[in-house]
């Protein structure tokens, strides 16, 4: 009997090297050689400097150990994160990063969704924005400039364009800036594709906004908890625009309900178009976080809020006879509280045109309405929270005196 | 009997070493699992768990691992072949580059250096270490084989050699680089090739360091410590060929639902069911070499390690499978089902089969008995239902995670938001850094076992 393979060490190691690079070769090296493994995307570009200096960190920090940057083609993972990834948004990416676990979400669509300064958020501290999430703090990666000179080379090394301007401009940027840019470019290059699908998108309302108390308490709660944060306690807007000032989506005026829900629904992208405004995108969609129902609650507090509809204050020219009457009106009926000049007594001064504690110029129309109606605690009168205590004189002070009162008050205003 | 000069030194200086670092990065596991519930717990920048959950990995795949698997396959070498090793000196060198090498890459990947590829996370310097000790390790491999006195190359001589051609052509291939500085480089692979090449290398990593190496201690020490032949030379023969062959066409079955092109995937996938076949032929012949005599389990402490060993590795090799195909992945991919998975493979399987090969060698090069057979017993329950409990545990979160990403409402609409899904996991994720304490308390059981043996016993480089 021949030797047999067995008694042959070096023969068997050949042997099994063969046997080991066939399945090496068909499924991963062969393929290398045909297109299909080298597919880009028209709108693929390659990173700034900023934007591969953030993915440096990125991959310095592991990030890759809890979230994924690949959204699979099933249903529930598009409506969750929006368009599955193609093989052609890769092109530049070494290594890939789709990772294998989601401690936290997928962040293949996370580009432009929230606007930077909620990410800096994010980043300070997760819990301000996502209450429960377990991810680590981040913030302090400000305190660590960009290393200009390694990002240089690491653009080099990948062949990837670049400017000199470009190189010197991360001398202002730290690892936290560069990383904000990384994740804001994620997804860039089908971008285009969902801003035109969410154009046509206008949800239709299955009922009418609720008008009662209760649904808009439950709206109020609901703000506090979803909203706040990014809009401010109020409304009166953070890292994201006012909502109380009846600006919708950079322009002001009516807005429907259908339109309101559909924002707060669906969340805005650069480019979508609704009602004939053009959004700047960076709002997330909350029509998974919050039902049907609480969407309507939610838009009917918002829209108490936002309301009534403050029309665009035109600084109306008032007779010297008018001013002189609201003076008359003011001494005998204000002054008491406001002070003989109105520089604050009991009640707030009325001269630092600051109304109802906001420095925003406020319509005459809401001046009279504070004047006729009083304030209470909460009450939300042009965007603006009243702490209450002004009593209402509409029952017992003509509609005349109190528009002599507002001449008066304008004519003082410093 | 003439004594032949076994160079135990070497062999014993790897088992400690592997210990060490084995408890260094079940210690960094254990703050990991605790980070996963108490975000407080990160301290960065160093100790944020997106750097310690490589540092994990790679110190106890390559510290407690690879350290393991040079001991005690030189161990064995030494004694199939019948003869010292060729170049004792070498692998003494390869010991002390080792123990510099493990540290340093621990520390590397703590400050932030990492290609980002899972289980290849080491920056390009230190992958040129792990090639030099691989190539060291594989000199002293072949020559020995070459110069052997027993004619016959038994099963485990093998699976040994396999791992040292299979990990050479993995670990090269998967590191080749494109260098940008001295501890930077980004993958020659770009985009879906940089990922089909990474789990081609991650899946096969499995397979060839926690499988086939692992195989080659079970093959020799179960025999070895039952004192029952193994059942079945030519099934371990189709076995070993079957699996050498299929393993490397499996990896894409971590890329399911990917862009990676789908025939890829598919085949993947036909593949890793047939994988089924050989591995249980190994856990088969297991069960029918102790099957001729089951009363060891009772009265052969040792016994029962190996078995629950290819148990584990059974319920892995069928579980794995499982998972490639899409329906399961769909729901359980990218959830702490997986790590559960991964857990019952090297809590379960590797590290018990280890532990009892260490059981078996440590007595010997010491010339003495083991200091408890009813320490290594306390032992055995400990890290068994460490290991239950911690994959018991994130199968069931790791399914309702998945279930909730895919849950809609009547209306189609998606039922959870992600942060539902976290939150819901907590106490889940509690529940693990218990069992991972009571697999942790065994393992310290272990190690004081091995202790009082190797200090009532004498280490001497002799021995027949």
């Amino acid at each position: 009997m021949s030797k047999s393979i067995y008694d042959r060490p070096i023969a068997f190691a050949l042997l099994a090297a063969g046997v080991i690079l066939i399945g090496t070769l068909v499924t991963t090296f062969v393929p290398m050689l045909f297109d299909e493994m080298h597919p880009k995307l028209e709108n693929l570009q390659t990173p700034t400097a900023l934007e591969l200096a953030g993915r440096d960190i990125y991959q310095r920090e592991g990030c890759v150990n809890c979230h994924t940057q690949t959204v699979r083609p099933l249903k529930s993972e598009v409506m969750r994160y929006g368009e599955f990834s193609k093989a052609g948004e890769f092109a530049y990416d070494r290594p890939f990063l789709w990772g294998s676990k989601r401690t936290g979400p997928d962040l293949a669509r996370i580009g432009k969704k929230y606007p930077d300064q909620w990410h800096y958020m994010h980043f300070d501290d997760a819990r301000s924005v996502a209450k429960g999430s377990n991810m680590p703090t981040y913030g302090w990666m400000k305190d660590y400039p960009v290393n200009a000179k390694a990002t240089k080379s690491h653009m080099e090394a990948l062949s990837f364009p670049y400017t000199d301007d470009e190189i010197e401009a991360l001398a202002d940027k730290n690892d936290l800036d560069a990383l904000v840019a990384y994740l804001q470019s994620l997804g860039h290059a089908i971008r285009p594709t969902q801003a035109e699908e969410v154009q046509t998108t206008t949800l239709a309302l299955e009922a009418p906004l609720p008008t009662d108390d209760a649904s808009i308490n439950k709206g109020a709660t609901i703000f506090a908890e979803q909203c706040s944060m990014c809009h401010g306690e109020k409304g009166e807007g953070g890292i994201a625009p006012a909502i109380s000032d009846n600006v919708w989506l950079g322009t002001a005026g009516a807005f429907s309900d259908a339109a309101i829900v559909t924002v707060i629904a669906k969340g805005t992208t650069e480019g979508m178009m609704l009602e004939g405004r053009t959004a700047t995108g960076g709002m997330p969609g909350f029509e998974t976080a919050l039902s049907k129902k609480e969407l309507s609650e939610l838009a009917a507090f918002i829209k108490s809020i936002a309301e009534p509809v403050a029309t665009p204050a035109v600084k109306k020219e008032y007779s010297a006879e008018a001013i002189a009457k609201g003076k008359t009106v003011y001494n005998s009926k204000c002054g008491g509280c406001h002070g003989s000049e109105a520089q604050g007594l009991v009640g707030p001064n009325l001269k630092d045109n600051q109304w109802l504690y906001v420095v925003r110029d406020i319509s005459d129309e809401n001046i009279a309405l504070i004047i006729s109606e009083g304030t209470s605690a909460g009450k939300v009168i042009d965007g603006r929270t009243a702490k209450g205590g002004m009593p209402p004189f509409g029952a017992f002070t003509s509609k005349e005196d109190i528009e002599a009162a507002v001449a008066y008050l304008r004519s003082i205003a410093e | 009997m003439e004594a032949i000069h076994y160079d135990n030194k070497t062999v014993q200086g790897f088992i400690v070493s592997s210990i060490t670092w084995g408890v260094v990065g079940i210690l960094a596991g254990l703050l990991l699992s605790i980070q996963m519930w108490a975000p407080e717990a990160n301290f960065p920048p160093y100790f944020t768990f997106g750097r310690l959950r490589a540092f994990h990995t790679n110190v106890l795949a390559y510290g407690l691992g690879i350290g393991a698997i040079f001991g005690i396959s030189l161990y064995i070498l030494i004694r199939l072949t019948k003869r010292p090793l060729v170049f004792p000196k070498l692998a003494r060198l390869q010991l002390y580059i080792f123990n510099v090498a493990i540290p340093l890459a621990g520390i590397s990947l703590l400050a932030g250096y990492t290609q980002s590829i899972e289980y290849a996370e080491f920056e390009w310097p230190l992958d040129i270490g792990v090639v030099i000790l691989w190539v060291m390790f594989a000199v002293n491999v072949f020559a020995g084989m070459i110069k052997r006195k027993e004619k016959h190359m038994y099963i485990s001589l093998w699976y040994i050699m396999a791992t040292v051609v299979a990990v050479a052509v993995l670990y090269i291939l998967n590191n080749l680089s494109i260098p940008a500085g001295i501890m930077k480089s980004y993958h020659l692979y770009e985009g879906i090739n940089s990922a089909n090449v990474e789990w081609w290398f991650g899946h096969n990593a499995v397979g060839f360091i926690f499988t086939t190496p692992i195989l080659a201690m079970f093959y020799y020490f179960l025999p070895k410590s039952t004192g029952l032949p193994i059942f079945s030379h030519r099934l371990s023969i189709i076995a070993f060929w079957s699996l050498t062959f299929a393993y490397l066409w499996t990896g894409a079955h971590h890329l399911v639902y990917t862009p990676i092109p789908d025939w890829i995937q598919t085949v993947a996938i036909a593949f890793t069911i047939f994988l089924v076949a050989p591995s249980w032929g190994s856990v088969v012949n297991g069960y029918y070499t102790v099957g001729a005599d089951w009363s060891k389990m009772q009265t052969n402490y040792l016994t029962k390690f190996f078995i629950l060993g290819i148990t584990f590795y059974g319920l892995q090799t069928v579980q794995g499978p499982s998972q490639g195909l899409r329906t399961v992945s769909q729901l359980i991919h990218y959830t702490d089902w997986v790590p559960g998975h991964v857990h019952m493979g090297t809590m379960g399987w590797v590290t018990m089969t280890v532990c009892a090969s260490i059981y078996y060698i440590i007595p010997k090069i010491y010339h003495t008995d083991i200091f408890s057979v009813k320490i290594a017993n306390i032992h055995f329950w400990l890290v068994l239902v460490g290991q239950l409990m911690f994959s018991i545990t994130m199968w069931i979160t790791g399914i309702q995670q998945g279930a909730m990403w895919k849950a809609v409402n009547a209306d189609g609409s998606l039922k959870f938001t992600f942060l539902d899904s976290v939150i819901k996991n907590y106490p889940y994720w509690q529940l693990r850094t218990v069992s991972g304490l009571i697999f942790t308390v065994g393992m310290l059981f272990f190690i004081y076992n091995i202790y009082m043996t190797a200090r009532k016993g004498n280490l001497t480089a002799e021995s027949a």
